[in-house]
């Protein structure tokens, strides 16, 4: 029976997904042509279309143009559909990644709990990729209902990548049905190796997915491959490599790693808490600590990324790049620092109480104090903002919205000093961590140590050198010039001293086992914090992103004129975030849930013929 | 290991790894076409 049920759950995804690339497929090459031929037939310029390859200019609406159903707001439905389906979709990228790499380590060490942790991590990604595929369904139709020019529009110019995409979700299905369902079947020797092969090729097809959904998105920020009145040159690969594609890339790429390890993380919590032996909270808690890791490898560089990414939007259009971060979104990149620091508190707090699983660890404990008052220093300086909101009297007593000493802290410098010393103390955290269970036995083990600890402090010296220093006393471009070294420095410190740390530690020896499911449940709230702080920090920051276009569906090229294109207020915004997460949430727990019940039977007694 | 020895070992890995940072950070300021020192 649960042979028949699996094929006919496989068959119905293999149709729905059929369904859907047919209807994406035909929307964009067709439906896509007929809507464009419809918005250019209303327009003079499309008598010029001839001259410029077919290609009319981008269209010129009026609020007419947007249609409305049922009562529904088209921009907060949208807007709700497209972020559930990115957090679904950066879930569904990401554990196929790091379910690949598992299963490597497994291959490789032949230990079978890590083919088991991988396989119980792709389970979870199942019901969640239909999820992510039934919400871009929901997306794709109210773009085309909402917003039938903007999507004509983008139809012509993308149509041939959106027929590819529709393709290449179809074989990503594919290849993620026999990738699951094919698991056990395909083990051992050459098996094993088909089994990696199918992996590999999932995470190319998903990432070649996530590339051209990335192009759509920053065409609309940073519009290539068309003249200044929209019109197509018919270089679909100008199109798609814009200004902003591989900033995006690189920044969601690495987001939705550190994403997916903090939600499989939850997973591994909820499944802790509800273990009912000390065998399954083992498993369990290897389990979380597993996801941690991964989620702390990926957070460490993202700040970094999302940097970047900044930059690179100043690059493109300094406009754009002060509405971003010095006009009304500043404000949500406060709430943006909070979240930031919850999640790098949370981590640590988590790695902090993972330590008692060790009987070596208390050589360590006495640490703990000092990372996490240096952290919370950080933390107060991250989210420390440019300009106080304050009353006239407050305003008269300081002589300026700017405090002479404490103002430097709201700009790019201090935060970029913040974070380089969270990230290196929370590296110093997990090297404790390491350290915590193994004695060294290398005769050099306290020169070893002095120049880590050496290291370290140079290190941090730099960092606060060139913060201080250019925070204070230069202009802006040598301000944005310095984070680079800084950077640098924190890469130097955790690699030169992973490097150290691993010949110190060769041939060290265990204090003792480690006890797994020796962590209190407290530990297993610090990974719900920090799904739930990555999924709202998404939302706030997505929102952003696409805000900075501001009344633009297009930058500069496609303007929106639907009864919509204004900015809506911060707290009206950070509502619609939240309520999307908590749906999010609720859709997670569902996951979990279905995840558990199919490990459940049922065997009524004198229901069946004997 | 003695205090003073410690001490020691630590001052001349500081010196080294600071001054591997200093070096990197002008190498770094001067690719962008700065100088470390900010220059009027």
């Amino acid at each position: 029976m649960k042979g028949t049920g699996s094929l006919r759950n496989v068959s119905n995804k293999l149709i729905y997904g059929l369904f859907i690339t047919l209807v994406i497929g035909l929307v964009s090459v067709f439906g896509g042509a007929d809507l464009f031929a419809a918005y250019a037939a209303g327009t003079e310029a499309a008598a010029d279309a001839a001259s410029t390859g077919g290609y009319g200019p981008a269209p010129v609406t009026t609020a007419a143009d947007y249609p409305s159903y049922a009562g529904v707001n088209g921009r907060l439905a949208i807007w709700i559909f497209a972020q559930l389906h990115l957090w679904f979709a950066a879930f569904v990228l990401a554990v196929p990644i790091f379910v690949f790499i598992i299963e490597v380590i497994g291959m490789r060490t032949r230990d079978k709990r890590y083919d088991d942790m991988a396989y119980e991590f792709i389970k979870v990604s199942i019901t969640a990729y239909s999820l992510t595929a039934i919400l871009g369904g929901l997306l794709l139709f109210s773009l085309i209902l909402f917003y039938p020019d903007l999507f004509s529009y983008l139809s012509v110019i993308f149509g041939e990548s959106m027929f590819y995409y529709a393709l290449l979700f179809f074989g990503e299905s594919a290849v993620l049905y026999l990738y699951y369902y094919g698991w056990h079947w395909l083990q051992g020797g050459l098996k094993k190796w088909i089994h990696l092969t199918l992996g590999l090729t999932l995470n190319a097809v998903g990432t070649t997915l996530m590339l051209l959904a990335n192009a759509w998105l920053t065409f609309m920020m940073s519009p290539a491959g068309v003249d200044p009145a929209g019109v197509f040159s018919g270089d679909t690969w100008a199109a798609i490599h814009n200004f902003l594609w591989n900033p995006i890339n690189i920044h969601r790429f690495v987001a939705n790693i550190a994403y997916g390890g903090s939600i499989v993380g939850a997973y591994a919590a909820f499944k802790f808490l509800t273990a009912r032996n000390d065998q399954e909270k083992a498993h369990y808690d290897w389990m979380g600590y597993n996801a941690n890791f991964i989620a702390i490898c990926a957070l460490l560089p993202l700040p970094f990324a999302g940097y970047y990414l900044a930059a690179e939007i100043y690059a493109y259009s300094q406009q754009m790049g002060i509405t971003l971060m010095g006009g009304i979104f500043a404000w949500l990149f406060i709430i943006q620092a909070v979240l930031i620091g919850t999640l790098f508190l949370s981590a640590n707090y988590y790695l902090w109480c993972g330590m008692g699983r060790s009987d070596g660890a208390k050589r360590y404990t006495k640490y703990i104090k000092y990372i996490a008052i240096v952290l919370v220093g950080a933390f107060l300086v991250w989210f420390t903002p440019h300009t106080l909101v304050l009353t006239n009297s407050e305003l008269k007593s300081l002589g300026g919205p700017h405090h002479s000493i404490l103002g430097p802290l709201g700009i790019m410098p201090a935060k970029n000093t913040a974070v380089n010393i969270m990230i290196t103390f929370t590296f110093l955290s997990f090297l404790f961590y390491r350290r915590s269970n193994k004695v060294a036995t290398v005769s050099w083990e306290k020169t070893g140590n002095i120049i880590q600890v050496a290291l370290f402090s140079a290190g941090i010296v730099n960092i606060l050198f060139l913060g201080i220093y250019h925070g204070y006393f230069t202009n802006t471009v040598y301000k944005v010039a310095a984070s680079i070294p800084q950077v640098m420095t924190t890469f130097t410190v955790i690699v030169g001293s992973l490097i150290l740390d691993s010949f110190i530690y060769r041939g060290a020896k265990d204090v003792g086992p480690l006890h797994w499911g020796r962590i209190p449940d407290r530990a297993q709230y610090a990974l719900f914090l920090l799904a739930v702080a990555f999924t709202w920090l998404m939302g706030l920051m997505g929102y952003i992103r696409s805000g900075i276009r501001q009344h633009w569906h297009v930058v500069d090229i496609m303007r929106d004129n639907s009864p919509d294109a204004y900015t809506p207020t911060l707290g009206y915004a950070a509502n619609v975030v939240s309520i999307a997460t908590i749906m999010f949430l609720a859709m997670v727990i569902f996951v979990f849930w279905i995840a558990q019940v199919s490990t459940k039977k049922s065997l009524p007694a004198g229901y069946w013929k004997e | 290991m003695s205090l003073k020895n410690k001490l020691i070992s630590f001052g001349i890995a500081f010196v080294v790894c600071g001054g591997g940072f200093l070096l990197l950070d002008v190498t770094l300021m001067n690719m962008q076409g700065l100088s470390l020192i900010f220059e009027r």
